[in-house]
């Protein structure tokens, strides 16, 4: 098992959600009425509701499975109360699919004293609502590609770690399964990068390309919504060419698919109301804000206690 | 014919009644032998009191609505008719049965245990349950139900209750306006003082389980750690084929076989019979009968919210459903079995002062406690 260096940067312990601020926006004067030249002007913005709106990208699993037969607020409630205190527990930091990550887990079966296993890989999907959530990260060890599933609630998982955040093209990055090994193969030893605070989240605009056939899937069918692969052999042949535009004649189930992006009914379907969210994140947001400024206590603490180390 | 297989012990989910002056002939319009081999129940008894088939109110006007509104309010705020002395409260011994509750099923989620292992779990939210009345035994046994467990059908001779059952208790949950309701159906709840409930369960209970109408139940009737059975009916699945209906193996979906990927096969013998027996397994409706899960341990009960979560995700009916949750009879894990009754028999009253908002069982690990570690 390679030795992680310890590095400065490491050993404060600065972890990636202090790049994002999730404290609520504040304006330079104190009172939050800003039209008040009418009388009856609209309500006051409340900018603490709108700046956690953004929250749904970095706390993606709080928000419930949107299919209604599964759908109870009192269940959702107490399932949040639970992640809220585990969370406690644990830094569960913002991450995006294509991000480099580390995850420490208890094992019985490790070969350490401390009975820990760390695996370093890229999150190639992420999914799960509530304690359900889930995460996949994807690595190349000795030239076979391993993938792990975790769930990111479980008491086992000890530690999470943010190497770099980053976003890719597509939300799902399966394809790494049939691209060169390159494109997948994290570094062990990688270490921590750290972004400046409020930045935006990097996106990486790789694309990536895919080997020669045969696939696990047929990637060609996916390129009108997989954005960040690059299909290298054509493998066309009229045949070939008068079925593919066979298939995507009008009617067919391919062309339907195409049109799936303008149905806007299919869209609300499949995700929570604002009014809703909003009403989520007042009930959660100040507790995670809470976390996050004690966690910055802590890694401010730890910088101030801990000696620089010379390299 | 109603009857409910499950752990040799009789009818449930029936209300007895006594006041309706039902004729004892011509009641019968199936016969007792049935060759069924699957019986599913969908439909409710003819005794069952007519709940909803109420004749159209005259129209009042908004104001006179409005009174009837305060009318219910006066009538059903404050506490409930406590006249009589309150009940004895007994003691547990073996062989004791007391009721159970009526629990909405809200969804699952997962626990971990203290090992790692996780373990799925359905919340079963217990609200607004109130028990409604006691019928003693005599009552019952000269009821129209009683005398039905007398008789024999085709599973076999009949289902007397046991000697030590005292009585039975009706439980109910979910109060609603009574204007839905018919009278008679409100008229159940008249001696208790409650407002008309939605569902109603009947348990049957022995002397030292015995609660006063009226007495609230709430999920610290159960005790973490228990094992319970729920009763409920199972999603409706509609008309199904034989491979989801009865597990067929159905054929290959190659080497040459010809339009016959999910079909039953053959049916019959052939010469000898020259028929079809009856109880042939074939495709039909699938769901929505009454069944019982039994033997689910109760993994952890939030007292303040009233949720009890217990093991898996087979609870019967989709999110949202009300199913009937009692002590198990399954004699490896019923009271018996374990040496001991339940923390708080017959239920809780209110009156302990410790009970906590949560409690785990302690193979649980909590979620506020340190992540797990071997070392």
């Amino acid at each position: 098992m390679m030795m992680q260096k310890c590095s400065l940067v490491a050993s404060l312990g600065l972890k990636h959600s202090s790049r994002i601020s999730i404290t609520p926006v504040r304006l330079l004067s104190t009172s939050k009425v800003i039209n008040s030249d009418k009388e009856d002007s609209k309500p006051p913005i409340n900018y603490e509701k709108l700046s956690r709106r953004d929250y749904r990208y970095i706390f993606p699993e709080f928000l419930p499975d949107p299919n209604p037969q599964f759908r109870n607020t009192f269940c959702e409630k107490l399932q949040r109360r639970d992640m809220i205190t585990r969370r406690d527990k644990i830094e569960i930091p913002e991450f995006y699919v294509g991000s480099s990550m580390a995850v420490t887990v208890s094992d019985s079966c490790s070969p350490h004293p401390n009975k820990l296993s760390r695996f370093v890989g890229m999150c190639i999907d992420r999914g799960g609502s509530g304690l359900q959530a889930w995460f996949i990260l994807r690595n190349v060890v000795e030239s076979q590609g391993v993938e792990f599933m975790y769930q990111m609630y479980s008491p086992t998982v000890a530690k999470i770690e943010v190497l770099r955040l980053e976003k890719r093209m597509d939300d799902e990055l399966y394809y790494l399964r049939d691209a060169p090994q390159e494109y997948s193969t994290i570094p062990f030893d990688m270490e921590p990068e750290i972004l400046p605070e409020e930045s935006p989240v990097p996106v990486n605009k790789t694309i990536v390309k895919l080997n020669p056939r045969p696939w696990l899937r047929n990637w060609e069918q996916m390129t009108g919504f997989l954005h960040g692969l690059e299909i290298t052999d054509a493998w066309t042949t009229p045949g070939k060419i008068r079925r593919q535009e066979r298939a995507f004649a009008e009617g067919s189930l391919q062309w339907h698919q195409q049109t799936l992006q303008f149905d806007l009914m299919r869209d609300y379907r499949n995700t929570i109301p604002v009014e809703e969210q909003d009403q989520l994140w007042e009930e959660v947001g100040e507790k995670l804000e809470d976390r996050d400024k004690q966690m910055r206590k802590v890694a401010a603490k730890r910088a101030f206690v801990r000696p620089v180390k010379k390299l | 014919m109603l009857k409910f297989q499950r752990c040799g012990t009789g009818l449930v989910s029936t209300f007895s009644h006594e006041f309706l002056n039902i004729p004892r002939v011509g009641i019968h319009t199936t016969t007792t032998v049935n060759s069924r081999i699957k019986k599913v129940v969908r439909h409710k008894p003819m005794w069952h009191i007519k709940k909803l088939n109420k004749a159209e109110d005259e129209p009042i006007t908004g104001e006179n609505r409005g009174f009837v509104q305060e009318l219910l309010a006066d009538k059903y705020s404050g506490p409930l008719k406590a006249e009589l002395a309150p009940w004895n409260r007994g003691s547990w011994e073996p062989w004791t049965r007391r009721c159970g509750v009526l629990g909405v099923k809200i969804g699952a989620q997962p626990l971990w245990l203290k090992d790692g292992r996780l373990i799925m779990t359905t919340l079963l939210h217990v609200v607004d349950n109130h028990v409604v009345k006691f019928t003693p035994r005599g009552e019952y046994d000269g009821s129209y139900i009683g005398e039905k467990d007398l008789r024999p059908c085709y599973t076999g001779p009949g289902r007397r209750k046991r000697a030590n059952i005292s009585g039975m208790m009706v439980v109910g949950s979910h109060s609603t306006d009574p204007q839905k309701y018919t009278k008679d159906y409100c008229g159940l709840f008249t001696e208790s003082g409650l407002m008309p409930k939605r569902h109603l369960a009947r348990f049957p209970v022995t002397e030292n389980a015995v609660i006063q109408p009226g007495t609230a139940l709430t999920a610290s009737h159960f005790t973490v750690g228990q094992w319970v059975d729920v009763f409920g009916r199972t999603q409706e699945r509609g008309f199904q084929g034989v491979m989801k209906r009865w597990g067929f193996k159905g054929m290959p979906d190659t080497h040459g076989v010809t339009k016959s990927h999910r079909r039953p096969g053959c049916i019959g013998s052939g010469n000898d019979k020259a028929r079809v027996f009856p109880g042939q397994k074939m495709p039909g409706n699938v769901g929505g009968g009454y069944t019982w899960n039994c033997g689910l341990r109760v993994w952890r009960i939030n007292h303040a919210e009233s949720v009890l979560y217990v093991t898996g995700v087979s609870v019967q009916g989709k999110v949202g459903s009300v199913v009937q949750i009692c002590d198990t009879r399954i004699p490896g894990h019923r009271w018996e079995a374990l040496g001991h009754g339940p923390q708080r028999f017959p239920t809780t009253y209110g009156d302990e002062a410790d009970l906590p908002e949560e409690e785990y069982h302690e193979l649980i690990h909590q979620f506020s406690e340190p992540s797990i570690s071997y070392s």
